[in-house]
Order: structure tokens, then C-alpha cells, then sequence
């Protein structure tokens, strides 16, 4: 329903929050914004059931966060109550002190560790159940469609491959076979491997039969291998100039120079790459209002966000030792944290066809 | 249009030939029929039409191909695909993208067509084959019949001068198939387009075609000619093609109306009262569901079926595609539990009994053979059967040759063909002796000889007291071997009675040799010679 160029930018948006702040509070605002996105215009989306997976496994993850926090961790001033201990040590390095005195402090560092990463896996749950994965796939580069055509392949093949297991194993079982051991399997993985060999097979004659891959002019071997040559090149001078750059500020301007060279050099190669690529594209996706309006959204809170890192990191983050603090909050960055949100807003805009 | 000449192919590792010398000639605009047992060589030879053979599958080949003038061999697949637009047999099988309007687009993209082209070309193919509704739906959400007509368009789009399909309804039921069908026929006759097409369902097709390929298989010379000339000389006919040699009609009707034309003239004996089937028994019904309800999810499967099954009894379950055949299969194999109501079989009911209980005296053969077999050896699978249920091994030998699978006891399940692999799987079910047998569609891929193996085979079962319920679409089938149709429409059980009278009542689910003589002692091609005998 949104450009995928859109759902990336929105991807950025949702992400850095995610991975730069503790800030319990940021985080639930990210948290309720990306589950109002999944429950309003996700659930219709086929790859919906693995939202609420995600959702298990991030509540896993930060439930065990939140408890493993306090209870090998024992700073902080404010003690909330103490448990018997166990203590883990070989001679007389103690390796692992569990229980204990359980600190305020430490179980809300826990929390926020815990909500950090559920947020880092909810954002990816949404966009993956809002994004169209094939729309994704064919934004790739042209010179990289064969890769894009075959993971695009082996995504439709995933949901297949779940519909013949359940109806094999539902046809071992009514021939009395019972699943004990590893040995056991057999009937279940054979028939599973070979059909899907069956398929691939008729797949790769069907792609043939109808020209794929046929259509790359053929490159001389000396023109590969420079274009080889120049992609190392590149990421060579890229690695050497940000090396430079982040540790030696002495010499930051040349650092600065290289890596801008590097990747503009990586850019020149890969056009010219693409370029040889003889295959046209059917549709171009249709970029309407709204997607400037998602756009222009995310891009000024990935702004914000910036801006924040650069002038003031201390706004962003949460650290509770020595004694508990109440987690702050600043307007702005609230405000900003509803741009993961804004795509609800087409919602309200039906006018246009959906596809 | 299309020329072979001496052409002979060996499959890699093998070294019998698969094609034998084979010469054909076709002009443009024809519509080819390839017919012939499985394993006789159709598909090697349509894939040597665009170079599938010998550059997908290796082997040797000999001979001279040529197709628009233009040689498959040097062209590659690829090269080809604008020239001869290939549909596989499995529906699923063949996609790349997941939208239909992509997918028709595909082809065109790898042949670097300028993006005003395409867009024109995809709104001329959703018109010439009726699927502009379908155009931005997911492929996997259509129906099988809906897949195989995206499938031809996305080959169309390449405006490719022969069309050649391998099996492409083998895998749907028969209104899926009609739709594949007649789309076909009408590119032919609309476009002009060369249509090259293997089929079992000659019934559908056999009018429209201007020649039939029949290949023997196994190196013996393959007949072509005119429809009617070579249905003559093979026994792989339609009922109505049959019955009409019987008969002497000449020249072979290949459509009912033809027919009636004979069979008006017949003189048959008067019709006379009163041979009604003898009425239920009041004994315990082997099955008993009653007020059964079910659904998945929203989608309701099951509402308020009631049936009663005897012992002895063989039931044709049939119905549309999604009115609740399997779901109510695997009700009574205890595979899924009723939401409300009851099913009972041998009066307890399936939630108070374990699978395990249940497969010992049910056997229940699903749709696709191949989620069954996975071991080295047929044997190996009878074997596995066997001990699963705690049975002694051995002593498969006469079973095997009531199925006609005695030669293959030490094959490879996949190895065999379509027909063999269903009986292969039938086999691995029935080795454990169950007394009720459930079949789901097994006459999908067969031709008229097998189905009428596995018609006889299953009469035979029922006549030694098993209870036989097959689900099928297969109207000849049913009137070969069933005494019960029960007809479900939306979940509900529409029509349940005698086979006779079931099929004389409905204009659908009726044989050809009833359509024939719209006659309710006629189902079948014995039922006419025998009243004609007397």
C-alpha cells in the first residue's frame, strides 16, 4: 500500500530510536507505534501470523532480560529485597554471583535492556509483515536480479514447503507411523526432500522455457575482472578513509576524501554493471501523497534523532546506577517517535486503489 | 510450423531410446493431440520442441528439428521462448513472482521489452483469456484452473507462434479442466495459434483437434492422423469411442450428438419396472456421522452432514472443488473432529478412539501419492506399513499382482509412473488389511485403461465386504464401480442415492453412455452390449 522506498525510510526511522536509546519511555511510545501499525494495516498482510511469533519471542527475550539483570548484577543504592545466594568460583575467582541483594537499579537497567531489544525485534516484525517482500526484492539492483529473483523464489517456496510437511506427516500418521526418535523422521523428510526437488526442477524449466537469464549480454573477461578490480578498490579505499577518519583526527580531511571517493567508485562500478543488464522492468511503483507524506515523516525524525546524537547523546540515554532516577523526557523526541506511526494516516484516505 | 525428422532421444544413463525415429509434420494454425500410456515418451517429446531436450536433461539425440524454420537445438530454451511458449503440468509449480500481473510480465522482462509494449501486451493477454479480474491477486490464493490459465498467459505474452502444453489439467478437476480447455481452443481458432497438447481426458478435446499423436511407448511406432482414424486402431478411447467400435459405427462418433445419431437408431428392448437395488439392511452402519458440523477457521467446512454407511457398501463422494470431500474424509479417519454432531464409526465415536485404533481397520488414501512414499523399495514401504501396525512382514506377492504391481516389488516408488506410484501408494494403505477404504480423487493422471484397473480392483475389494467412500470427480469411474453417489454442494449433502439413479437425474454428473441414451440401465459400455446380447 506505501512505495517500498517509503517502507525503507520508515524501516531507518523506527530502527534508530530502537538501537539508540534505553529510555523506557521512548521505547513503549516505539513499542504501542509499531503494534498500532501492525494491528491497523499489518493483519491483512500474508505474512501476518509471524508478527504475534516475533511478538513471543521478544517478550521472551525481555522477561529474561529483566530478570537475569538483578540477579547477577548488584549495584545501585536502593535495595529492594536480598535472596539467598548462590556463587559460582573456581579458587578464588568468583565467576557468577546469583541472588543476592536485588537492586531497584539493576532491575530497571534489565527492563530497559529487555525493551530495547523487543523493540529492535518488533520493528523488524513490522516491516516484514507490511512490506511486500517481492516489491523489495525487485528494488534491488539490476545487475544483482538473479539473486533477487531467487530469494524471491525461495520466499514463495517457504509456505509450500509448510503446506506439503503437514500433509505428508498427516499421511504417515494414518499409516500407523508414530514419531519417537530421530530415526523416525525418515518418512517425513524424504518424501519432503524429494518433492520439493520435483518442484525446483519444473520451477528452473519453467524460467528457462520462458528466457530467463538469457539476456545478459555476455561481458569480455577482461572487462569482469576490472570491474572486479575497481568493486575492491573501492571498499578498500572506504575501510582505509573511515579507519582514518575515526581514529586518526590528525589526518581526518584525507580519511574524509578517500572514503567519499571509495564509495563513489563503488557507485560508478555498479551502474556500469547494471548497465549490462539487458532485461527491462514492468511496473514502476506508483509514489502517491501519502508516501511523501510517510517519507517527509520519517526523514525528519531520523533528523531529530541526528541532531540528538551529535548535540546532546545524554538526552537519549537512561542509566540508572548508582540510584534510581525517574527516566526523562523530552517533547521532541517524543513527537518525533510518532513518525513510525504516520502510515495509519493512509488509512483515512481510501480514494485510491490499493495494490 | 513445425517439422521433425528421424528424430530419436536416450535419456542420460540409460539406453533405451524414449523416442524412436520419430517424423511429424504440422502446418501452421494446427492443433496437435499427443495421447499414449505414461512413461510412452509425450513429454520428451514436447520438450524437444523448445530445446528443454536435450539442453535441460542432457542425453543423446538424433534426427533433424525444426520449428518456424528455426532449429531448437542451437537456440537453446532460451533462445526459443518466444518462439514456443511451454505450460507445465503442476499448477503450483511454475511461478516465479507472486502476482498475476507480474508473473504475466515476467517473460517479457527477460526479453528487455520496452515498458509501454509490456503494459499493452498484458492488457490484450487478460482479455483474450478472461482473467482481467484476476490481475492483481496473489498467485497462490487462485484456483487450480485459474493457475493453468495465468500459466498459458504468461507464456502469451511473448506473442510466441506455438503453444505446447505437457498434461496441463492432469492435476484439476473437471470444470478447472473445461475452462483450460476451452481457452485453448478458442486460441486456436481465434489466433491461429499452433497448439501441440497431451491430455488424458480425450473426451474434452478429441472434436476440437486436427491431428492425434498416439506413441505406443517402448520403441513401437507412434500412429498419427485424423482423430477418428487413429481411435480406431488404439485402446486408449473415451467410453463413447469404445462402445461405438463395439457397435461398428463408422464413422466414429467423437462428440455425444454424433452419437445419438447411431444410437437412436438402435433397436433396444423396452424399458421394464421395477430392478431397483434391494433397500439399506437395518444392520449397525459401518460410519454413522450425524448433524456433523466443521469449519476452519471463518471458512465453514461442514454443515449438518448426515450419512450412513453400511458394510459392503461403495460410496462415490463427489461435488465441486471446496465442498467438503477431504474435510469429510478425514472426519471419518479421525484426522480432524467434528464441531458439533457425531462421527461414529462401528458405533464409537472418533473422539473417544486413537488414530492409531482407526487406521488399523480405515485406510485412507490421500490426494498426492507422493506425501506417502519415501523408501528405497516398494517392499520397503509394504514393510514399513506392516510393522507401523505391529503386523508380520512378508507374503506380499498375490496382493501385489491384484494390483498389477508384481513386477515392481523391488522399484524405486518415485521411478514409477503416475498410475503405478497412486497404486504404489494404495498398496502401502491396503497391506494392513483395513476394512473400510478411503480414497481422495486417486484417478488424478491416470488414462482409461488404469482407471479402469483400479475400478475393477476396487469392485473387487467391496465384493469381498470391504466398505469402500471414494471422493472423485470422475463421473465414468463412478459408473464403473459404485453403488451409492452422495453429491455435497457447499458442505451440505445435496443429493444421496443409486448410482442409476443419481446419474440418469443429472445432466453434470453423468456418463457419456447415459448421456447417450439418457437410460438408467445404461451407465456403462457392458450395460448396453449385455442388453443388446439378450
Amino acid at each position: 500500500m506505501y512505495h517500498t522506498i517509503t517502507w525503507l525510510l520508515w524501516l531507518l526511522a523506527a530502527l534508530l530510536p530502537a538501537m539508540l536509546t534505553k529510555n523506557p519511555l521512548y521505547l513503549v511510545i516505539l513499542l504501542l507505534a509499531v503494534t498500532v501499525d501492525y494491528s491497523t494495516i499489518g493483519h491483512s498482510s500474508p505474512t501476518a501470523s509471524s508478527w504475534s511469533a516475533f511478538l513471543k519471542i521478544g517478550l521472551i527475550l525481555a522477561a529474561f532480560s529483566a530478570l537475569l539483570n538483578p540477579l547477577t548484577v548488584h549495584y545501585g543504592e536502593t535495595t529492594l529485597f536480598t535472596l539467598p545466594r548462590v556463587i559460582l568460583k573456581a579458587g578464588r575467582v568468583v565467576f557468577l554471583q546469583l541472588g543476592g541483594r536485588i537492586t531497584l537499579e539493576a532491575l530497571s537497567y534489565g527492563l530497559a535492556n529487555g525493551l530495547s531489544l523487543m523493540a529492535i525485534l518488533l520493528v523488524f516484525a513490522t516491516f516484514n509483515v507490511l512490506v511486500n517482500h517481492h516489491k523489495l526484492l525487485r528494488s534491488i539492483p539490476a545487475f544483482m536480479y538473479q539473486t533477487g529473483a531467487v530469494a524471491s523464489v525461495a520466499i514463495a517456496f517457504v509456505p509450500q514447503m509448510a503446506a506439503s510437511l503437514q500433509e505428508i506427516r498427516e499421511a504417515q500418521m494414518i499409516r500407523g507411523h508414530r514419531f519417537r526418535g530421530i530415526r523416525d523422521l525418515l518418512p517425513l523428510f524424504m518424501p519432503l526432500l524429494t518433492s520439493s526437488l520435483e518442484r525446483a526442477i519444473q520451477l528452473a524449466e519453467s524460467m528457462e522455457a520462458r528466457g530467463f537469464g538469457g539476456s545478459i549480454s555476455q561481458m569480455g573477461r577482461r572487462r569482469e575482472l576490472f570491474h572486479k578490480l575497481s568493486i575492491a578498490l573501492a571498499l578498500l579505499a572506504l575501510l582505509i578513509g573511515v579507519f582514518l577518519y575515526g581514529y586518526f583526527p590528525a589526518s581526518r580531511w584525507i580519511g574524509g576524501l578517500l572514503a567519499v571517493g571509495g564509495v563513489m567508485l563503488l557507485g560508478r562500478t555498479l551502474r556500469a554493471m547494471s548497465r549490462r543488464v539487458e532485461r527491462s522492468r514492468y511496473r514502476r511503483e506508483l509514489w502517491r501523497r501519502r508516501d511523501t507524506l510517510v517519507s517527509t515523516a520519517s526523514l525528519l525524525s531520523l533528523a531529530v534523532f541526528a541532531s540528538f546524537l551529535l548535540l546532546d547523546k545524554r538526552a537519549l540515554a537512561f542509566y540508572p546506577y548508582p540510584r534510581f532516577e525517574l527516566p526523562t523526557f523530552n517533547p521532541i523526541i517524543g513527537l518525533a517517535l510518532l513518525a513510525p506511526v504516520t502510515p495509519v494516516l493512509g488509512l483515512f484516505n481510501r480514494g485510491e486503489i490499493c495494490d | 510450423m513445425i517439422s521433425l525428422r528421424d528424430v530419436t532421444y536416450i535419456y542420460p544413463n540409460t539406453d533405451v531410446p524414449v523416442l524412436c525415429d520419430l517424423s511429424l509434420e504440422l502446418k501452421e494454425g494446427d492443433f496437435l493431440l499427443v495421447i499414449g500410456a505414461s512413461g510412452a515418451g509425450k513429454s520428451t517429446l514436447l520438450r524437444c520442441l523448445n530445446g528443454l531436450i536435450p539442453h535441460f536433461y542432457g542425453g543423446v539425440l538424433r534426427g533433424e528439428i525444426r520449428v518456424a524454420g528455426r532449429d531448437p537445438v542451437a537456440e537453446e530454451p532460451r533462445g526459443m521462448s518466444d518462439l514456443v511458449g511451454f505450460v507445465f503440468q503442476d499448477p503450483e509449480a511454475q511461478f516465479v513472482v507472486d502476482s498475476v500481473e507480474d508473473e504475466l510480465a515476467f517473460a517479457m522482462e527477460n526479453h528487455n521489452l520496452p515498458q509501454s509494449l509490456m503494459r499493452k501486451r498484458v492488457e490484450e493477454v487478460l482479455d483474450q483469456l478472461n482473467i482481467a479480474p484476476l490481475r492483481h491477486r496473489r498467485v497462490s490464493t487462485l484456483s487450480g484452473g485459474e493457475k493453468q490459465r495465468v500459466a498459458i498467459g504468461a507464456v502469451l505474452t511473448l506473442q510466441p507462434k506455438v503453444l505446447v502444453l505437457d498434461e496441463p489439467t492432469s492435476q484439476l478437476d473437471p470444470q478447472a479442466a473445461e475452462e483450460v480447455l476451452t481457452t485453448l481452443q478458442k486460441l486456436n481458432s481465434d489466433l491461429g495459434l499452433t497448439i501441440v497438447l497431451s491430455e488424458h481426458r480425450l473426451e474434452r478435446v478429441v472434436q476440437y483437434v486436427d491431428q492425434l499423436l498416439y506413441m505406443p511407448g517402448r520403441g513401437r511406432p507412434p500412429l498419427i492422423g485424423p482423430a477418428g482414424e487413429v481411435l480406431a486402431q488404439v485402446d486408449l478411447c473415451p467410453p463413447l469411442v469404445t462402445l461405438a467400435k463395439e457397435l461398428g459405427w463408422d464413422p466414429l462418433p467423437l462428440t455425444i450428438k454424433e452419437g445419438q445419431r447411431f444410437s437412436r437408431r438402435l433397436q433396444l428392448p423396452a424399458h421394464l419396472a421395477g430392478s431397483t437395488e434391494p433397500a439399506d439392511t437395518e444392520s449397525q452402519p459401518v460410519i454413522h456421522a450425524s448433524d456433523l458440523w466443521f469449519s476452519y477457521g471463518q471458512r465453514e467446512a461442514l454443515c449438518g452432514i448426515n450419512l450412513k454407511v453400511g458394510q459392503g457398501e461403495f460410496v462415490a463422494l463427489m461435488g465441486r472443488n471446496g465442498s467438503g470431500k477431504t474435510t469429510l474424509l478425514k472426519q471419518i479417519m479421525g484426522l480432524l473432529h467434528p464441531d458439533r454432531g457425531h462421527v461414529e464409526l462401528w458405533g464409537e465415536d472418533t473422539r473417544r478412539l486413537k488414530t492409531e485404533a482407526i487406521v488399523q481397520r480405515v485406510g485412507y488414501l490421500p490426494q498426492n501419492p507422493n506425501a506417502l512414499l519415501f523408501a528405497d523399495t516398494l517392499r520397503d514401504e509394504l514393510d514399513f506399513t506392516r510393522r507401523s501396525q505391529g503386523l508380520p512382514l512378508g507374503g506380499y506377492e498375490e496382493f501385489l499382482r491384484a494390483l498389477g504391481l508384481e513386477q515392481h516389488i523391488n522399484a524405486y516408488p518415485r521411478d514409477l509412473s503416475v498410475g503405478e506410484r497412486q497404486r504404489a501408494a494404495l498398496a502401502a494403505i491396503l497391506v494392513a488389511g483395513p476394512e473400510v477404504i478411503l480414497l481422495d480423487e486417486p484417478t488424478r493422471g491416470l488414462d482409461y485403461p488404469q482407471k479402469r484397473a483400479l475400478a475393477d480392483f476396487l469392485a473387487e475389494q467391496c465384493r469381498q465386504g470391504k466398505t469402500v467412500i471414494m471422493s472423485t470427480h470422475d463421473v465414468e469411474l463412478v459408473a464403473n464401480c459404485a453403488d451409492r453417489v452422495v453429491i455435497l454442494g457447499e458442505g451440505q449433502v445435496v443429493v444421496d442415492g443409486p448410482v442409476r439413479d443419481v446419474m440418469t437425474e443429472s445432466l453434470v454428473f453423468s456418463s457419456q453412455v447415459n448421456k447417450l441414451f439418457r437410460d438408467d440401465r445404461f451407465l456403462k459400455v457392458e450395460d448396453v452390449l449385455e442388453v443388446l446380447r439378450e
